[in-house]
Formats: C-alpha cells, structure tokens, sequence
C-alpha cells in the first residue's frame, strides 16, 4: 500500500523525528523539508509519499520505541511521541470522504500500492513551468 | 488516485541495433554517465551499493555503467524510487499481490477457517473453510484481502476478475459462495453454485466476470458464503486477475504492482518515481569542457504532473550549459527536452499521453547551435529558441526524477538513460535509441 503523509510546516521537525522512529537511519530526518504545498487557507505543508507493508501502519500507532540503529540517541524521542500524536490516518477503504487536512495534524493517508496522485483534496504544490515560457500550444 | 494500465506500446518501430552496446559510446574514456535498471548488480538499496535490490525495494543507488563513476543515490527512505519490474508489453493485473497468500483474514460474525499459504492438488493457494454453523452473507462470514491488496478502480471501464478456484466437494441445492472485489464498488462477482461447481471438485479451474463499476475508488477480495452450507466445503483460490476490460487475458503473477511477471514474456526493469517526493542525485559530473552532449532516456510517465525526468544542474531555464528531459515539460502537456548554452536555451516538444513508453533523446551542440532531439525515433517540435550563444557543458550534479531533488518531482518510471559528452553521430543516436527501447519495452 501507498502511505502519503501532509505535514504542517510547524510539525516538520517532530515529524521528521517520528520518520527515523520508523523508518532506516538518520538520513529519514530528511523525509519532511521546507512546505512546497499549500491548502486553500495558505498554509504550508510538506508532503512524503512511499510503499510500506501493513507493519508500518502497525507501528505508527504503537508506542513508540527507539530503533536499534539508533545507539546514540539521534532521535528525540519526546518529539517524535509529539508527532505520533497529531497523526490523522485515512484509508479510502474505511472512509469514502476524502481524508482531512488540518494544519495541526499530520494527515496520513493509506491508499492501494502503485504511484499515486496526492490524495488530499485542495492541497496544490508551488510548482513552476518547467521551461519557463508557459507554451499553451496543444494541437 | 489514478492507475493507468500500459497496454499500448509504441507503434514506431526502430532498427536492430545489433551487437550495439553503449559500453561502445564510453570504450575511449568518453565522460558521461549510463543508467541500467535492467542490469539487477547496479541497482541498490543502500548508498555503499553492498545490497543489491529486488523488485518492489526502494532504490537507495544505481551505479553509473559508463565507468565514469557518476552513481545516483537517495538516502531518505521516503524519496526513494522503486525498484520495479514488469513484461514486455506492461501491466494488465492490477491486483497486487496475486500468488501471495498470506494477506486473508477472516471477518464477520462467524469467520471462516482461513488457511494462507495452503497446498492443494500441487498449488499453493488461500484455503477457506466455511461450516453449516457459520452465518450466511458479507457480515456473517467471509475472507478479506488487507487493504494492501486493495485496487482503485475508475468508472470508464469494464473491469474483469479472474482467479482459479477449487472445491473441497460440490456444492448442492441452494449453496452459493460469491468471489469478488468489492469496497467502492461491488465488482466482478463470481458465484459458485451447484450448477458450476463439479467441475471444480478435483482440479483448479479458471472463473472470470467482467462489470464496469459505478463508483470509483479501493476494491478488495471478499469472498464469502451467500447461503448457509449444508456440509463442510472448503474454497481454493490462486492466480488472481483484476484487469481493464471486458476479459480476462493471459495470467500475470503479481507479488506487488511493481513486480510483475508474465509467461513467455521477457522482464522490463525500471524505476518507479512516485511524482510526490521522489528523487535522486549524483556528485558533481566532470564533463571536460566539452561543447557538446547527447543525452538519451527511457521513461513512461504515468500523470499529467510536470516532472523531471533527468536534468544536469538544479535549474535549466537559468544555469548555462544545462540540460534536461521531462514528461511532461510545460504547461501544454507535452514531453520534452531542452538544453542551455552560455546565453539562451533550445526546447524541443512531444506530444504523448501517460501511459505511453518511450525514448527520448537530443543532441545539443552549443557552437554550433545544433539542436535535435527525438522521441521514439522521429524529431520533436522545435517550439523556443534558435540559438545557444555557444559555450560549454557545465559540471553540475545529474538529478533524476525531481528539479534540484526538490521540485517538478516526475510520475512514472524510468527505464535508464545513458548521456555522452560529445555529439553522436545520426547511427550511433539510433543505435542507442534502439537499445533503450528494447529496454524499455518499445517494440523494437
């Protein structure tokens, strides 16, 4: 299955902490960055997307415990628990209303495996025209 | 969400590139990179490039195989790309996990008996076992695949399931077990009865329905007991098919969308960029100074996102003697390449649709202003630029799948690219179109 994760801006931090948790290494701290995407009110969110096995879902919900690769205590922990908390977790197979984007959450939406479109309704990226001349030229 | 199924496959054809190899393009030292998904030893899910990946990992590395050194690598998990492969031709099951059998679970108010990974007549397979005691109907008893296994269906399509299915006895008088997706919508409803089931007594046999569904959105297998059973029977499923269509087509075994084999059929291997945050990068990559470069890439984009397929420096529009491939490029949906000398730069155009394979490839001379590029053989429309102001190819790091790692994240796969320092020649180009197109998949 396909895991997409919108975090607020203002949770970026613990949720990078909680992406180590449960994640590989330290190079996770990495998984959220600056918000590139917006909701309709304008705030930002940074958004991840990846293929995980049902125990990622598992281990977002349990009690959180220090990974083994992590001797010498990268992670904080109280931090990561901070984001752990704020998670809102959808799955179209339970809910048939589009997930909830909430700039004090971290919204986590589960949906079947394969390269996906964002799932969250009305968040767009700050994105530009990739050669720059805004050629509108179809046949 | 969307999911596009690849049936098509490129209709230009291109020559044989017999005996070609693009080692060929680097035997004197030329700088540059090659990237080749299809060769499994480059291919890696940790940076020191010690764990080779299989189909389904996440990609934390894929060596250059031009001997230049210039391996690409993503260290977060979460913006790696995915390992994948599938047959020439593409991917017709959309169910994820089609031999696997060991994501059942038994559900409602008297389950089933469900025995994952079970054996029978030879076939590893999901056996369930439903008694006279068990309550009837989807609430009472049934099996359910998890929502791993769950497939997003659209509207615009009739949708066939197909799966192979044995029976522990026949069923008699009213007995009916239902087999089918259901969640958005209630689709492809195989019904076992006592019309259809002795011949399933003994050997497994292929059942398929087609229904085009009328909600869209997740499906998942539910197979459950309509009326109560008289004895106890157990069911047997294996090989199944949930595909666009209004029938069922040659078996693909999935053991996820992106690893898909079929019969007969050779591997295509790729990488999947998931058009949200998935990128990689290499070092700096030394050019020499050279004035010219050919670039070419494999990739099928799967959205109308613009994405980056590669590009040599963190933004083409304003760092001289860059370049980039992307699918689409601009706001009018078209792929496309372009390149920058030292003062203005050359864009080339495509029009092609998600879902379709291709290659793409150009030749920018900067002195000479020479401009070519090509997708899947024949030339794009050349829509800006007359001129490159001369210079030189800069060093700059090669981003796959993303601007800068950042920005214009590309939806799709990508099934290698190989960039030379200098300019082909016309038999060299098609040579090395030909090449990636079989690695691609594109007819040849």
């Amino acid at each position: 299955m396909r895991i997409t994760v919108s975090c607020p801006e203002a949770l970026i931090g613990p949720a990078n902490q909680l992406a180590m948790v449960l994640g590989e290494g330290p190079a996770d701290a990495a998984t959220f960055r600056v918000g590139s995407w917006r909701d309709a009110a304008g705030h930002t969110y940074a958004v991840a997307s990846f293929e995980a096995g049902e125990a990622w879902l598992e281990h977002a919900q349990m009690p959180l415990r220090r990974p083994d690769w992590d001797e010498e205590g990268t992670i904080d922990m109280d931090r990561a628990r901070q984001a752990q908390e704020r998670l809102l977790i959808w799955s179209p197979l339970d809910n048939a209303a589009p997930p909830a984007i909430s700039s004090s959450h971290i919204s986590v939406a589960v949906t079947p495996s394969g390269i996906a479109a964002v799932p969250f309704p009305g968040l767009v990226i700050d994105d530009t025209d990739i050669t720059g001349d805004q050629v509108r030229d179809l046949p | 969400m969307r999911i596009v199924t690849d049936l098509s496959v490129c209709g230009r054809p291109f020559r044989s590139g017999r005996a070609f190899s693009p080692s060929l393009l680097f035997s004197s030292g030329q700088r540059g990179a090659w990237y080749d998904p299809s060769d499994g030893r480059r291919v890696f899910t940790d940076l020191a490039g010690t764990l080779a990946a299989t189909p389904g990992e996440p990609v934390a590395r894929i060596d250059d195989r031009s001997g230049n050194g210039n391996h690409a690598t993503q260290a977060t998990v979460a913006k790696q790309p995915i390992f994948g492969r599938h047959p020439v031709g593409g991917i017709r099951n959309l169910h994820p996990f089609s031999q696997s059998d060991t994501l059942f679970s038994a559900l409602g108010s008297t389950p089933p008996v469900v025995q994952n990974g079970a054996e029978h007549l030879g076939e590893s397979c999901v056996a369930i076992t439903f008694t006279p005691a068990m309550t009837p109907g989807f609430s009472g008893s049934r099996a359910e695949r998890s929502a791993a296994a769950a497939v997003q269906v659209t509207t615009d399509s009739a949708y066939t399931t197909s799966a192979h299915i044995s029976l522990s006895r026949p069923l008699v008088g009213a007995e009916r077990i239902r087999v089918y997706f259901t969640g958005a919508s209630a689709q492809g409803e195989i019904i076992v009865t006592a019309a259809n089931s002795g011949g399933l007594v003994g050997g497994f046999q292929r059942l398929e329905v087609a229904k085009t569904p009328a909600v869209a959105g997740p499906v998942t297998l539910r197979p459950f007991i309509e009326t109560a059973m008289g004895a106890d029977v157990t069911i047997y499923i294996n090989r199944v098919q949930f595909e666009k269509g209004a029938t069922a087509t040659a078996y693909q075994e999935t053991r996820s969308l992106f690893d898909v084999t079929e019969a007969g059929l050779r591997d295509v291997f790729y990488l999947a960029f998931d058009g949200i945050d998935d990128a990689m990068q290499t070092g700096v990559v030394s050019w020499g100074g050279a004035t010219a470069v050919s670039v070419l890439a494999a990739a099928r984009r799967g959205s109308d996102n613009l994405g980056i397929v590669l590009e040599s420096g963190p933004n083409t529009n304003s760092v001289a003697g860059t370049f980039l491939v992307a699918a689409p490029i601009g706001g009018d949906l078209r792929d496309g390449a372009m390149a920058r000398g030292a003062s203005s730069m050359r864009v080339g155009r495509q029009d092609n649709a998600p879902g379709n394979p291709g290659v793409y490839s150009f030749t920018a001379d900067l002195p000479g202003n020479t401009f070519a590029p090509r997708f899947n053989g024949g030339p794009m429309t050349l829509t800006t630029g007359t001129t490159f102001g001369g210079g030189n190819v800069t060093d700059q790091s090669l981003y796959l799948g993303a601007r800068a790692g950042s920005s214009s994240f590309f939806t799709g796969r990508f099934y290698g690219a190989i960039l030379v320092g200098r300019a082909l020649s016309t038999s060299e180009v098609a040579q090395a179109e030909a090449w990636l197109a079989t690695r691609a998949g594109v007819t040849p």
